[in-house]
């Protein structure tokens, strides 16, 4: 009988001890599934036009600090 | 043994879950007198004083709010300091979901101060309140230019959800502008009517003022906006000669007619040299350059702005002094119709920068720079010489003070475009309106998103 209630509790306490804290990372990472970031417009190429007005302001500028 | 058996049994039933019910609040106490509740606000001041992004903005914002403008010609930028400082809006859109959340942590604080001081008739009661009002309609302000279109005739325009109470659980939808626009001004008159007596505290009545004769300027209310000017200019008129430089060439110190300003801890300097070393690699634009063609020899802000190689020499700092009064008035007496009034103070203002200059008449005033890349004003109307002349004293007088970003956006939002290894980045109209955060779009049902973001990943 004694055999019985020391096995018992053996196993009631195997039982407890096993099933606390049974889920440590209960909480999923925060950003996991979620958006954060809002998409911006890739950059497009420059156009001819594009370039000769780098070039133009690139001239005006060197024009203007080498007096 | 059975004993010992049955105890060491019973002891590892209890070792488990040890830090059953283990929150405490560390640290934290719930404020109950004025004093207390002041800590929460000296946390916010002292951070102004040290140089915060949210409320007054400090050295390294207003050196990115110039960067997003035409001021500086991103075209021209070397590297690879330039691989520091953003190349355009675009760079920085995402990074103001941050300072929407900022904006509420701070109005939040606010609100518990509001909603739980008691110690009300004290005058340190009342400083503490009025500073809360003052900080919180600032705030309020700050998401108006910022997270909503521009506001002059967009009165039912999306505004931000107004917050007045401390409560986790709510969920409060956008507001429209209007009532945006009247939580601000609420706040701040509440702030003057609590007339702040500790200079600590640094949102005093005239501080408020000038920030009335902002919102209401912003929001169009013309007839409000130069009551407000004009009360501030009073007490604080022009500075013009040596006093106007000797207040300009004063990186960290508020000085001359300066009515609040970041970063004015002097252990700052390093920092402030560092942020402005970066965006010195950004030469100065020639539609800036170009604007003191005419009086170049004798406007005092042509040496104190940049070299002869367009590098900049002005110190950029983020404050509230009367010169924006004064061109806030002449702005305000043009779209309210009085054309001869916004013209004397335009030539008053005009008298106080430029040595010798002569008045402008209706008749001499320069025909509008069809270049320019404002093509409306903040009524959609036309460009005119007068109005035109108003905004480039206002894009001199403000460089480096982070003041033109929000000219363009309350002027018709132009889209701009400038390059880097080959490629094109446009600034488009939607971009001037920022977006709000993605988390509280998902988890506040009905809480509607500034167009342009459609897609988040």
């Amino acid at each position: 009988m004694k055999r019985i209630i020391i096995l018992s509790i053996s196993a009631i306490t195997a039982v407890l001890s096993g099933s606390s804290c049974s889920q440590p990372s209960e909480l999923p990472p925060l950003n996991e599934g979620y958006a954060t970031e809002y998409i911006i417009p890739d950059p497009e190429q420059l156009t001819d036009e594009d370039r000769d007005y780098i070039e133009q302001v690139q001239d005006e500028y060197d024009a203007a600090i080498s007096n | 043994m059975k004993k010992t058996f049955i105890i060491l049994c019973i002891g590892a039933v209890l070792c488990s879950c040890t830090k059953y019910l283990d929150i405490k609040p560390y640290g934290q106490t719930i404020p109950q007198t004025a004093e207390e509740f002041s800590a929460l606000l000296h946390y916010h001041l002292d951070l102004i004083d040290q140089g915060e992004e949210t409320i007054l903005g400090n050295i390294s914002s207003v050196c990115d709010y110039e960067c997003y403008t035409d001021n500086l010609e991103a075209i021209l930028q070397s590297y690879p300091k330039g691989n520091y400082i953003p190349l355009y809006i675009g760079d920085q859109l995402n990074d103001k979901q941050l300072y929407y959340s900022n904006l509420y942590a701070v109005i939040r604080d606010c609100n518990i101060i509001i909603d739980g001081l008691e110690e009300r008739n004290t005058q340190v009661g009342k400083d503490v309140l009025g500073t809360a009002h003052a900080i919180r309609g600032v705030c309020y302000y700050n998401l108006l230019r910022n997270f909503c279109e521009p506001a002059v005739n967009n009165g039912n325009g999306l505004g931000v959800p107004v917050v007045t109470h401390f409560d986790m659980e709510d969920r409060v939808l956008r507001s429209t502008i209007s009532q945006t626009v009247q939580q601000a001004e609420s706040d701040m008159l509440a702030a003057i009517s609590y007339d702040i007596s500790d200079e600590i505290y640094r949102f005093n009545s005239d501080v408020m003022r000038g920030y009335l004769a902002r919102l209401y300027f912003w929001a169009g209310n013309w007839s409000n906006a130069i009551v407000y000017a004009r009360q501030v200019l009073e007490k604080y008129p022009l500075l013009s000669g040596n006093a106007y430089l000797s207040m300009m060439q004063e990186a960290t110190t508020m000085t001359g007619n300066m009515l609040i300003k970041s970063c004015i801890h002097s252990d700052k300097r390093a920092e402030y040299n560092s942020a402005m070393d970066y965006v010195a690699c950004r030469p100065v634009s020639k539609s800036l350059v170009g604007l003191y063609d005419a009086d170049k020899e004798n406007d005092i802000r042509y040496s104190l702005s940049f070299s002869n190689r367009r590098i900049l020499t002005k110190n950029a700092f983020s404050c509230l002094r009367s010169a924006e009064m004064q061109l806030i008035l002449a702005e305000s007496l043009y779209h309210d119709n009085d054309t001869e009034g916004a013209l004397s103070a335009l030539n008053e203002f005009r008298r106080n920068r430029i040595t010798g200059v002569i008045d402008y008449t209706m008749e001499t005033l320069p025909a509008v720079n069809e270049d320019d890349i404002i093509k409306e004003d903040a009524l959609g109307n036309s460009m005119t010489p007068l109005l035109y002349a108003i905004l480039n004293e206002r894009r001199k007088e403000f460089f480096m003070e982070g003041d033109r970003w929000y000219e363009l956006k309350r002027n018709g939002r132009p889209e701009m475009w400038t390059t880097k290894n080959g490629l094109k980045y446009t600034t488009f109209e939607y971009m001037y309106t920022f977006p709000l955060p993605v988390e509280d779009i998902e988890l506040v049902e009905g809480l509607v998103q500034n167009p342009g973001y459609d897609e988040a990943i």
